[in-house]
């Protein structure tokens, strides 16, 4: 089912159409959230409240084709009014690449660095290109699909793509 | 130990051109991570939901609204109906109504009642009947 369906039905109030939205959209909104707050945790309250804000504002849905690009924007306003509101509220500056730490076995302690330093290197682009590189090389989304996402053109898209790749290996390397 | 680790991640990390992300994945250090997410904002979802279906119940104004959008149709078919049940019967009046009747029917002038009397037959009031006709 396409997404201007499950949006139709879903404006009615059908759960299973939102679920299936909501499925097909969730890592895509994460790491949106992510990649403007960097934090794991917060970018999962602020993913989860997007979800809501758009389940409660479907009506202005335009174009219900378009139901992803939509999202997206709602995901990174709600992240960004949490980067402001955090910013208010603590004066230090969480790094990106916080998280808890919890005590595992040795291969998962090495993912959990590695984690760390990925999202060190992550926190160094800047956050369009975060953003591309996330969603290209996470989430799969097409050059094409980013584009009309960020309302940028496609070579634009390719080039963020490959500078943030070269800035992330040189990171990756130093960390070496 | 940790110089050992290290270029192991980083193989991890980069291959080729691409980088390798799925780290950064909550799914991928926990299989259930997507699940639960999903069931939460599902959870928070449920009044929402609940309210737009309230919303599509029909109120009285839009029962009304139905039934009068029924009806104007239905008339239609019940007076087609009838019409169609009434023609025959107008057909087989023909051979019963009396020759009077079938020579004045259908016309809208007066008719001519020297003519239509037999006994009265009268030639120049017929004439002048046909003159000012």
């Amino acid at each position: 089912m396409d997404d201007a369906t499950l949006v139709e039905l879903a404006r009615s109030g059908d759960g299973e159409a939102f679920g299936q939205l909501v499925t097909r959209y969730r890592r895509a909104a994460y790491l949106v959230a992510l990649s403007v707050i960097g934090r794991p945790e917060d970018a999962e309250d602020a993913a989860q409240e997007a979800f809501m804000v758009a389940l409660e504002r479907l009506n202005d849905c335009r174009r219900p084709s378009r139901f992803a690009g939509w999202l997206m924007t709602i995901v990174r306003n709600r992240s960004s009014n949490l980067v402001r509101r955090e910013a208010l509220r603590v004066t230090d500056q969480i790094p990106f690449s916080a998280r808890s730490s919890i005590p595992t076995p040795e291969r998962e302690a090495q993912l959990s660095e590695l984690r760390s330093e990925i999202a060190a290197a992550l926190g160094e682009l800047p956050e369009v290109q975060r953003e591309i590189v996330l969603l290209h090389d996470l989430e799969g989304w097409k050059h094409r699909e980013i584009a009309q996402r960020l309302k940028l053109p496609a070579g634009t898209v390719r080039s963020h793509l490959h500078y943030a790749r070269k800035a992330l290996r040189q990171l990756l390397k130093k960390e070496r | 130990m940790n110089t050992r680790a290290k270029p192991n991640r980083h193989q991890d990390a980069v291959h080729g051109d691409r980088i390798t992300l799925d780290v950064l994945d909550p799914g991928h250090a926990d299989p259930d991570y997507w699940t639960r997410f999903q069931a939460r904002v599902m959870y928070l979802a449920v009044p929402e939901l609940a309210r737009r279906r309230a919303a599509r119940q029909p109120s009285i104004g839009d029962v009304l609204a139905s039934w009068w959008r029924l009806l104007i149709p239905a008339s239609a078919v019940a007076a087609v109906a009838m019409a169609t049940l009434l023609m025959p019967v107008e057909a087989t009046i023909g051979p019963d109504i009396a020759l009077e009747e079938a020579l004045v029917s259908g016309f809208d002038d007066e008719p001519l009642p020297a003519v239509l009397v037999a006994d009265q037959v009268d030639e120049v009031a017929f004439l002048v009947a046909l003159e000012g006709a």
